[in-house]
């Protein structure tokens, strides 16, 4: 946004009762944050009487400011330092529509027996919900179903071993389903898995596969998966070392088969053996044997994992990660599909209190590509801007302390001060902002000191609306207006949208648009124009989905603008206002001026007017003893219709004897001509008109001997001019 | 001699400014939109005459009132210059205020008889103001096909183009060679109820191909073009040699007024 956004953290206790945090001015483009545990604090000091007896241990958060969603883009790190323990939850608005039955699937996965984890439901709507929750086994079985009632605002957490119902081994995976009848969003899910070591990682949930669409493709890209030692710019204690994990899970009735290709920083392609899944299976993959095979066992480094399979995106459900041999550090990769998209956003970066961040951007595609990345600052007082180039699938890492620490200007100049610590991201093509992009991006906020990692979740970029330049416009006929739409792009820039957009009118007898959003003007009245540009919708990467392509499909921006066709000015009050004779050459001239009836002669644009002669003897005068010529009959003037134009001033009319010498033997002689003065405007449909008096004015031109001398004489208008010719 | 007093101020206005002022009193800004032509297609030009003086001008708004050199890649200079006004004519002129600019589109009829190919630049002269104005474009070697290929797509922007769009269209279908224009200009003349260009080009080539058009057409027009139409024949019949050709024209006016 273009400016600061007062923003008001909402928390519902777990019983639904509502405590409101103090609102924070989030700068435009900045970023605030807030730490949920001591606003808690102060809260139970402030409120001991009224707050004492809802305070929870657990809860679910909310936001609330005033502007079209989503304004804010905010994402909840949940971590307890002293387990090394660390989560992240999504916020997620609550879709329009009809209730329906809705389903989130979700994977689970251990890495030491005896694991356990969490399930929190918390219920976002108004009213009283209903949810079922049930576990799948590894084999795709569904257990016996558990409902639970939440009250308004309300959370339930559950214990994700209870809900199994026995203990967890090492090397597990499984999964959970969660149904409830309401609105999409009115249940948020989160999940989290934990082991007394200090692993912890966050469970995914995705909304099931739609059966409507078609199957294609699909490339779900895990960026910067770490190897190995980590760089020693990063800070963790000496001998560390990362191993990657990959539990897979199928949400579908089919078997899938699904392939694993790892892709070095170069992005050199490394196949790994595929995997068939069953049914509704869950499994984990021992990436550590799959690195054997690859001759990978020693490497040091990132990697990017593909899991590739035919179907929707959703099929197929990946949790990627990686951890160091006690389960301390774990730094969680989420899988976003690859497809074309536009610019994306990450919310948050920070380097503080012995933070740091990491990116890892991945080009999924054969071609090379060229990616900008932004780093904003959190007070809204400037960015970092540089330019990555990824060669096809390769892979870019990047770490903010390192760049900071590096102090290199950008291709602006700048460089990022030292007492920035937080920010956000923006990931674009180099060629613009709002041009398409295929780039998989992970966010990594890590902490060796406190052992925690969270990802930052991605949103999708796209655009809030469209609306029509002009927004308005007066176009009398035959007038033509290009319209452009304009699309309203999430950072308030506005490109030309009309390739994409479709026109109507509303009252095509007044003003009709074509394809290409030329309006016309048709007859007097007014008219509504709408565009309508089907445009990636600005929306969140889901927590519920691992791609933008779903949520941006299909989104119709309408925009109107309002067309005024005036009613249609016509010439009037033509007359002549002057003539004059040129007694060497013979020529008569008159002019004639006219008016518009709205008073200005501009408004005449659209018509034309011209002069109409009819000769006798189809325009061959008596010769001799006129010369031997052929006036063109009729004689149209002008003779062009390009010339013929109605807003002029002036129209000097000239009347030259025929062209050639005169014939002896000379004798009394008339030659007859008619002439008429008529308009056309294309507004008003009605043809050539002759202006009034002005019909059938007789051009009489004569050889003559008044006085004794042989004469050419022209009368028109009882105006005369005579030219004494050889006698 | 008799002399009006309103037509004097006015006329005296334009000579003055003809005359007395050492620097022209209009800029001229010319252009072609498409300054890549066929040898044998016409150049299309936009001229945007802007007042410079402080006083409100009259301006002619018709190509009679410019005069145009154009210089070939070996130098050969190439003149036109408006033919002297015959029977009754007429000319608009436009009130032009200082700082105000008027737009003017015409077609260089002669340069659609231009052969060398290369790249060429016109000087194209306000003749009352003596303003004048440059503009380069190139003539590419004369090709049959694609010579046919721009009379037809001249032929229909003619017909559907607007009024004066059209009507420069028409003019320009005019000046390409017969035997590559002369179906279109009988298609025009059948589509554009107004084609009074047409209609009079059919009648200066007078072959029995344009003659036949205008037989054709006759019995389907109405108003100012089955006046030029029956005009032009009658005119043509007076012309031409082959007695067929007179007796067919005579049969198709025999039953019209």
């Amino acid at each position: 946004m273009t400016g600061p956004i007062a923003v008001t953290p909402v928390l519902f206790m777990s019983d639904g009762t509502e405590y409101d945090l103090p609102t924070v001015n989030v700068p435009a483009s900045g970023v605030a944050t807030v730490n949920v545990n001591n606003a808690l604090s102060s809260a139970a000091a402030a409120n001991a009487g009224s707050l004492a007896n809802h305070l929870s241990q657990y809860g679910s958060a909310s936001l609330r400011f005033s502007g079209v969603a989503p304004t804010v883009i905010a994402q909840t790190a949940l971590g307890s330092p002293v387990r090394s323990l660390s989560y992240v939850a999504r916020f997620t608005g609550i879709l329009e529509g009809q209730p329906v039955s809705q389903t989130l699937e979700g994977l689970w996965w251990t890495r030491d027996a005896g694991m356990g984890g969490f399930v929190s439901l918390s219920n976002a709507s108004g009213g009283v919900r209903n949810v079922s929750v049930q576990a799948i086994t590894a084999n795709g079985q569904a257990q016996p179903a558990q409902s639970f009632t939440l009250a308004p605002h309300a959370e339930q957490m559950l214990d994700l071993v209870t809900l199994v119902g026995r203990q967890l081994n090492a090397g597990e995976a499984g999964g959970l389903r969660i149904q409830f009848t309401g609105l999409e969003g009115e249940i948020n899910v989160v999940g989290g898995l934990e082991s007394q070591a200090g692993y912890s990682a966050t469970m995914p949930f995705w909304m099931p596969p739609m059966t409507s669409m078609s199957a294609s493709g699909i490339v779900l890209g895990h960026a910067g998966v770490m190897v190995g030692a980590p760089d020693a710019m990063m800070g963790f204690p000496a001998g560390t070392r990362f191993t990657p994990y990959l539990a897979l899970r199928n949400l579908t009735a089919q078997v899938v088969p699904t392939s694993l290709i790892l892709y070095t920083e170069q992005g050199t392609a490394l196949p790994g053996p595929s995997q068939t899944l069953q049914p509704f299976e869950s499994r984990q993959v021992d990436m550590s044997n799959l690195l054997q095979g690859l001759g990978m066992k020693d490497l040091n480094g990132m990697l990017t994992l593909a899991v590739g399979h035919t179907g929707q995106a959703n099929d197929v459900i990946a949790a990627v990660g990686s951890a160091d041999a006690s389960g301390t550090y774990v730094f969680e990769v989420e899988g976003r599909t690859a497809e074309q998209g536009l610019s994306k956003q990450s919310p948050y970066w920070t380097v503080k209190d012995g933070s740091d961040t990491m990116v890892a951007v991945w080009n999924p595609t054969p071609a090379p590509e060229d990616v900008i990345v932004t780093l904003k600052y959190a007070d809204s007082s400037g960015h970092y801007r540089f330019r990555v180039h990824l060669a096809a699938y390769a892979t870019a890492n990047l770490d903010v302390k390192e760049l900071i620490a590096d102090q290199s200007p950008d291709d602006e100049g700048n460089v990022i001060p030292s007492s920035k610590q937080e920010g956000s991201f923006v990931f674009q093509s180099a060629a613009d902002v709002h041009a398409p992009l295929s780039l998989n991006v992970n966010v990594g906020i890590f902490n060796v000191l406190k052992g925690t990692c969270y990802y930052g979740t991605i949103w999708c970029d796209g655009y809030t609306g469209v609306t029509i330049s002009p927004s308005s416009l007066t176009l009398p006929v035959p007038g033509n207006q290009q319209m452009n739409a304009l699309g309203q792009y999430y950072d308030g820039t506005t490109p030309g949208v009309n390739a994409y957009t479709t026109w109507s009118s509303s009252n095509s007898s007044v003003a009709s648009i074509n394809p290409g959003g030329q309006v016309t003007a048709a007859g007097n009245g007014s008219a509504t124009i709408t565009a309508t540009a089907k445009l990636p919708k600005y929306g969140q990467y889901s927590g519920y989905n691992p791609t933008c392509a779903a949520l941006q499909i299909d989104q119709n921006y309408q925009a109107q603008a309002q067309v005024t066709v005036p009613a249609c000015a016509v010439p009037t009050n033509y007359r002549q206002t002057s003539f004059y004779c040129a007694s060497t050459t013979g020529v008569l001239s008159f002019n004639y001026t006219w008016d518009s009836s709205s008073g200005k002669i501009g408004d005449l644009a659209s018509c034309t007017i011209q002069e109409v002669v009819r000769y006798d003897n189809n325009g061959v005068p008596p010769s001799p003893p006129f010369p031997n010529f052929t006036f063109p009959n009729p004689t149209v003037i002008p003779p062009n219709s390009s010339t013929r134009n109605g807003s002029s001033a002036l129209l000097v009319d000239r009347h030259s004897p025929p062209s050639g010498s005169f014939v002896k033997p000379y004798s009394e002689s008339t030659f007859n001509g008619s002439q008429d003065y008529q308009w056309n405007c294309a507004c008003n449909g009605t043809g050539w008109t002759i202006f009034p008096g002005f019909q059938g004015i007789p051009i009489v031109r004569q050889v003559t001997k008044p006085t004794g001398t042989w004469e050419y004489k022209i009368t028109k208008s009882s105006q005369s001019c005579t030219l004494v010719i050889p006698q | 001699m008799i002399r009006a007093t309103q037509f004097c101020i006015a006329m005296a206005t334009l000579s003055a400014l003809v005359g007395a002022a050492p620097a022209p009193s209009v800029s001229i800004v010319v252009s072609a939109p498409r300054p890549s032509i066929l040898a044998g297609e016409p150049l299309f030009l936009t001229l945007t005459l802007k007042n410079m003086s402080t006083e409100k001008l009259l301006l002619r708004s018709d190509p009679d009132s410019f005069a145009r050199v154009s210089v070939a890649p070996n130098g050969e200079r190439t003149v036109w210059t408006a033919p002297p006004p015959e029977g009754d004519t007429g000319t608009f002129f436009k009130e032009v205020a200082p700082g105000e600019q008027e737009t003017i589109k015409m077609v260089a009829t002669e340069t659609s008889r231009l052969t060398l190919p290369g790249q060429y630049r016109m000087t194209v002269e306000y003749v009352p103001l003596r303003a004048s104005g440059v503009v380069d474009f190139n003539v590419q070697s004369f090709d049959e096909g694609a010579l046919r290929a721009r009379a037809d797509a001249i032929h229909e922007a003619a017909v559907t183009l607007h009024d004066a769009e059209g009507g420069l269209n028409e003019t320009a279908l005019s000046t390409i060679e017969p035997e590559v224009a002369r179906p279109f200009l009988c298609d025009v003349l059948k589509r554009k109820p107004d084609a009074v260009t047409t209609a009079r080009k059919l009648e200066e080539l007078a072959d029995s191909d344009s003659i036949g058009c205008l037989i054709q057409v006759l019995p389907n027009s109405q108003g100012l073009q089955r006046e030029v139409i029956i005009g032009a024949l009658r005119t043509t019949m007076g012309r031409v040699q082959d007695d067929d050709l007179r007796e067919k024209i005579g049969r198709a006016l025999s039953g019209q007024r």
